[in-house]
């Protein structure tokens, strides 16, 4: 029996640990009234030599090996109890992670973003911006920027900027 | 019961029980008496390290079970040893036989024994 069948099965194999150690037991008393132990005396010393019967369980299912699955169930229910019960402790909670969180992320993201990370291009030298600007200035920008991209392609030969003609008609558009 | 009771070692349940179920398909009772009565009482095995040392060994796949009727008449799960059981029950007899030896030798020959 694989790990999975043993989780799946897991009430008939209570039955089963419960019945094997109340045959224990029993079997314990059958002996010690052969031994000549009156039935209540047989049964409080059987008792006795058994010891604590739920630690003896707990044990069987600690060998098992499944146990942390049920035991996480059952903390997540508790805490989903407990979370349930005082509503205010739950919303500040979720508020204040919420606002932990986000925080921390934007942080973090502007840092990374601003300081260390690369350009996102292989040659960055050859970035543009584009901006809106009013259509004259566009129009003039426009002619500007395409003898600019034209001088870096024949500078650089390799890089492909957006084809000149295609970048001055977007930005005529208004 | 006159004779002394001792401890057992630490990790020699697991072997003890694999050398009793070798003798044939037996219920958890059983094991604990025959340990007992084997080494004459010296060894008590408690059913807080029986069970939860055969339900380990169940699961490790050195010993199979299935329930059938006992002498009672009850339905009791009886033990049996696996294939890997046994070449598991070889390995670690070896390993005691070589330990213990070796540990008799050093009692035996150190100086200030009570030998």
């Amino acid at each position: 029996m694989n790990w999975w069948q043993r989780l799946r099965k897991r009430g008939q194999l209570e039955t089963e640990l419960d019945t094997e150690l109340q045959f224990h037991f029993q079997a314990q008393v059958d002996e010690n009234i052969r031994n000549g132990m009156s039935d209540v005396e047989a049964r409080r010393r059987a008792r006795i030599e058994f010891g604590g019967l739920d630690q003896v369980k707990e044990d069987c299912r600690d060998a098992r090996g499944t146990r942390w699955i049920g035991d996480i169930a059952q903390d997540l229910r508790f805490a989903a109890r407990l979370l349930a019960k005082d509503r205010w402790f739950t919303l500040v909670a979720i508020l204040g992670l919420a606002l932990g969180i986000g925080v921390n992320n934007t942080v973090f993201t502007m840092v990374t973003r601003g300081s260390f990370a690369r350009c996102p291009s292989r040659i960055p030298t050859t970035s543009c911006l584009l901006a809106r600007a009013p259509p004259a200035t566009q129009q003039y920008l426009g002619r500007r920027a395409t003898e600019v991209c034209r001088t870096w392609t024949t500078r650089i030969g390799t890089v492909r900027l957006a084809p000149s003609p295609g970048l001055a008609r977007t930005t005529r558009r208004p | 019961m006159s004779s002394q009771k001792s401890d057992l070692p630490q990790g020699t349940l697991d072997m003890l029980i694999l050398r009793v179920v070798a003798l044939g398909p037996i219920h958890g009772y059983a094991i604990a008496q025959r340990i007992q009565q084997i080494s004459r009482d010296v060894l008590q095995v408690q059913q807080g390290s029986l069970y939860p040392a055969l339900h380990r060994l169940e699961n490790r796949g050195l010993l199979g079970a299935e329930w059938k009727a006992s002498e009672t008449g009850r339905d009791a799960k009886f033990y049996r040893l696996t294939p890997k059981g046994r070449a598991q029950l070889k390995s670690e007899t070896e390993s005691w036989e070589r330990l213990s030896e070796a540990i008799r030798l050093i009692l035996r020959t150190a100086p200030g024994g009570t030998r």
